[in-house]
């Protein structure tokens, strides 16, 4: 009993401590959401408009490194002291592709699991995380796929149930505890036979999370907007090099109604090379760094290295 | 929004099969040549409608284009006998060849014409042996009958196929 009540004393008091002074722990409360968005398989690589044949099974493992630094609270102070955070997570991705009405159509799921570890804000040492992020599930179609011309739109519906892995009483969770979807467009078009491009635009909603830390709090975030491109050429017919952008905006964050200084604003630059080891296997390594973030960590360096196997 | 599509996709699924299925107990050679014939006809139509748009060469384009015909001239036959024998044939390439047109498709026409001869040439040697082998079959006689037919087109386009294949070498 005395304990169910010292949990209690402890909580009530972090929620004052939240609404009164703001502390770093506090206004950084969803950081999840933020960090690991390297993780988010809508974040497309080269190539994946384009639709592959009825009847293919792609499975994707993915490995993936941020190194995060400087931590910025929307329109306020930048931190660099003391500053930074260490993700390694791994994604486990499986892609059917099938045909809807004769369009080319399919389904995906992925998981992500992994940590977040050594995160620390102006010297502030925050809670290492382990686990999994929520479940993604998707289903994409192409409206319009021109082989001949090498042109293809894609539309793609994605759901996130809250399953991840998530402790209302620490800051930094894998999982979110809270339902988010999002709707992504794409284009895909081959110029000649070695130059092609990519663009995507995603808008990601958010439901709220109504226990957020340090418990009971309701955190929730403005839709969150993506652009992605990457122009392409295709060296041989297995070896592809791309260079790309990915900026999000909007995401304004409010915990009980008032904003966090949490958003997504950032602007990231990446490179990647991809390589068809076998005519069914295929190997890709992308580096990425952030070029300007507001409302979070800013990445040094990301990398990816994905393996990709048909079947 | 991905629940819906979700749902759809899983009808779409139900009904894919790379193989062809019979609930009236055809003859098991009947269902391999059906399956292996619609198999070849789906990826040379899928491949010889890719050339007529990639393929630099105009040798190589009006060979895929008289091998597209043929493709869609041996379907119109062989549909309605498959049927008559309650064969209903594949919706969906098998692994080999989904692997190959997948390629076809992200390499954007890059060294197209040397893989589709390759490619073709590889799927005419295995239609070949596949008319053969139903041409000495127990199996339906129409069957046998179509499959000499069309051993003898798919012997002439494997001939100018490998011509080709010998002129791009020397070039």
């Amino acid at each position: 009993m005395r304990a169910v009540q010292a949990r209690r004393k402890v909580a009530i008091g972090r929620e004052l401590t939240c609404r009164k002074s703001l502390t770093i722990p506090c206004m950084v409360a969803g950081l999840a959401s933020l960090s690991a968005t390297g993780t988010r398989a809508q974040e497309v690589e080269p190539n994946e408009y384009t639709p592959l044949p009825a009847g293919t099974n792609l499975f994707l493992d993915y490995y993936i490194y941020e190194h995060l630094g400087k931590f910025s609270f929307g329109d306020g102070p930048t931190l660099k002291k003391d500053t930074g955070s260490e993700v390694n997570v791994a994604v486990a991705r499986y892609v059917h592709y099938s045909e809807i009405f004769g369009h080319p159509a399919g389904y995906e799921v992925y998981q992500v699991f992994g940590s977040i570890a050594d995160t620390s804000i102006g010297g502030q040492h925050l809670n290492n995380a382990f686990g999994a992020q929520n479940l993604a599930l998707a289903g994409f179609f192409w409206p319009y796929a021109n082989q001949q011309d090498h042109q293809y739109f894609a539309v793609a519906g994605w759901l996130y149930p809250p399953t991840g892995t998530y402790d209302p009483h620490v800051v930094i969770n894998l999982g979110d505890n809270r339902w988010r979807g999002d709707l992504q467009f794409g284009w895909s078009q081959a110029l000649g036979s070695h130059f092609s491009y990519d663009i995507g635009e995603d808008t990601m909603f958010y439901a709220d999370n109504t226990n957020a830390f340090p418990g009971h709090q309701t955190l929730s975030q403005d839709p969150t907007y993506r652009l992605q491109a990457f122009v392409n050429w295709r060296w041989t017919p297995g070896f592809q090099t791309s260079f790309g952008y990915e900026g999000f905006f909007g995401g304004v964050q409010q915990l009980d109604r008032t904003q966090n200084g949490m958003k997504t604003d950032e602007h990231r630059l990446r490179v990647t090379g991809s390589y068809f080891i076998t005519p069914a296997l295929q190997v890709l390594l992308e580096l990425n760094h952030d070029v300007a973030v507001s409302g979070g960590f800013k990445q040094d360096l990301g990398a990816t290295l994905r393996v990709l196997f048909a079947f | 929004m991905a629940l819906a599509l979700l749902a759809l996709a899983g009808c779409q699924i139900a009904g894919e099969a790379p193989t062809a299925t019979t609930q009236t107990g055809a003859n098991g050679e009947d269902v391999d040549f059906v399956t292996n014939a619609y198999q070849l006809i789906m990826f040379d139509r899928e491949e010889g409608a890719l050339a007529t748009s990639e393929a630099m060469d105009p040798q190589v384009r009006a060979l895929a284009a008289k091998m597209v015909t043929d493709a869609n001239q041996l379907a119109a036959k062989l549909g309605p006998l498959a049927a008559a024998e309650g064969i209903r044939p594949p919706d969906i390439l098998r692994y080999s060849l989904r692997i190959r047109l997948g390629h076809m498709r992200i390499q954007n026409g890059l060294d197209f014409d040397r893989t589709f001869v390759d490619d073709q040439i590889a799927s005419h040697q295995e239609a070949i042996s596949m008319h053969e082998m139903m041409a000495g079959s127990a199996g339906s006689p129409a069957l046998r009958q179509l499959a000499q037919e069309a051993g003898s087109i798919v012997r002439g386009n494997l001939r100018q196929l490998q011509a080709l294949q010998l002129e791009m070498m020397r070039r």
